[in-house]
């Protein structure tokens, strides 16, 4: 009895561990389950009181957090702010455009004839889309021809490639202004005269409609210079001009319901019976 | 023991675990967490027979156990601390011992008190990574035997 007393601490210690590991055991197998749940819910019966400390922890990081990204969103913001502005900037360009050329009619080819002089295309709208004789016709590559004649749903277009083809050009940069007519040796190319030799005109420089004919608009693409001609004894010079449209592989197009200006017409009537 | 004694006791117990559970178990420093329950266990054993400190010891580490989900680790780990270091708690508490013979062997106590519970636990699987168990062993025994010191020298020696 004695003997028992003196190791009862190591008789104690060693049910304790058995205790323990039978603990151990049990909680992977799953035997202490409803143990457990009891415990998880004395434990957040505890801890709910101080979850505000915890809470705020958290609020705190995330405050952090959400004042970096604030930061960058209003950096960000800026920027799209900025471009937004650009953007209506450049709506109100374009808008200033197209309201000098209003409702586009758009048309696809039908016809080409571009093996002659007297070249033409045909178009699928006519005077039901509102297409009359003298409007201009472009592509996204610039200038066309003129509409010469009109049907119920067909129309027919002088393409820059004819030798009837006029138009009144300058120069975008120098504004030095010419007609500008097809130069029959190669298709794509016009050329521009009455420019005179005192204006400089260089290679790359744009041609474009001046809208002093009454006849097209101003600001209709023609073409890139791409070689200038001074004769002697000449005042003028002359400029040839690479258009960029293709009328070979030219599909679809569309029609500017451009009507001249009667006004001026009548001036140019008068002028003419006067002289 | 008497029954004012022992209420106090119960009841500093539970404010003891209930800090560790709410608060000290939350509060990791370098990935260790301080162990109150293993300081207060070695401040009352110094205080009672060896039989009474294993039952306390048991006690404590079966609600340490069942407020962090571990169950039978601080048990096996307390129990085990407290029968193989009962003697010497007792004679640090009995005598008056040098800073450095206090830390050393407070260190030591809860070194092999946090030694147990990582070879226990790696047996059930509990850590799988070699660093968790360094950090284990080393953080927690710094930061415990850091607040124990504090402690001894500001309370616990007067």
């Amino acid at each position: 009895m004695r003997r028992l007393i003196e190791v009862k601490d190591t008789i104690l210690t060693a049910l304790l561990l058995v205790a323990a590991l039978f603990l151990m055991a049990e909680r992977t197998s799953g035997g202490l389950n409803n143990v457990r749940t009891v415990s998880v819910a004395f434990l957040s019966l505890i801890e709910e009181p101080l979850s505000q400390v915890s809470t705020y922890r958290q609020a705190l990081e995330t405050n952090r957090y959400l004042q970096r990204q604030n930061v960058l969103l209003q950096d960000e913001l800026n920027r799209l702010r900025s471009a937004e502005s650009e953007l209506q900037s450049l709506r109100s360009m374009l808008a200033l455009k197209t309201a000098g050329q209003p409702d586009l009619i758009p048309a696809k080819v039908i016809a080409k004839q571009l093996t002659g002089l007297n070249n033409f295309i045909t178009l699928d709208a006519g005077e039901r889309q509102g297409v009359k004789p003298g409007m201009p016709v472009i592509s996204s590559d610039g200038l066309v021809g003129t509409i010469i004649l009109t049907g119920s749903g067909v129309s027919q277009v002088m393409p820059y490639a004819n030798t009837l083809f006029r138009a009144s050009a300058r120069i975008q940069d120098s504004r030095a202004y010419g007609v500008a007519g097809w130069s029959r040796d190669q298709q794509r190319v016009l050329h521009l005269d009455y420019i005179p030799k005192t204006i400089p005109v260089n290679i790359g420089d744009i041609a474009e409609t001046s809208g002093y004919g009454n006849r097209y608009p101003s600001g209709l693409i023609l073409g890139e210079v791409i070689q200038t001609d001074s004769k002697p004894g000449e005042d003028t010079q002359r400029v040839l001009i690479r258009s960029k449209v293709e009328l070979h592989t030219l599909s679809e197009l569309f029609i500017i319901p451009f009507q001249p200006d009667s006004s001026v017409q009548t001036l140019q009537n008068l002028q003419e019976d006067l002289f | 023991m008497n029954l004012p004694g022992i209420i106090k006791l119960v009841l500093s117990g539970s404010l003891v675990l209930i800090l560790q559970a709410a608060v000290l178990n939350k509060l990791t420093l370098a990935g260790g967490i301080i162990d109150l329950v293993l300081l207060f266990l070695i401040l009352q054993s110094g205080k009672y027979s060896r039989t009474q400190s294993l039952i306390m010891a048991a006690i404590l580490g079966f609600l340490a156990d069942a407020t962090t989900d571990l169950w039978g680790l601080h048990l096996f780990s307390k129990v085990s601390t407290i029968y193989l270091f009962h003697p010497l708690i007792s004679r640090i508490q009995n005598n008056r011992f040098l800073f450095w013979q206090i830390a050393l062997y407070l260190f030591l106590i809860l070194f092999t008190h946090n030694a147990i519970f990582i070879t226990i636990s790696l047996f059930t699987e509990l850590y799988a990574s070699e660093f968790v168990v360094a950090t284990k062993l080393f953080s927690d025994t710094l930061f415990t035997l850091g607040v124990g010191l504090i402690y001894y020298f500001t309370a616990g020696n007067r």
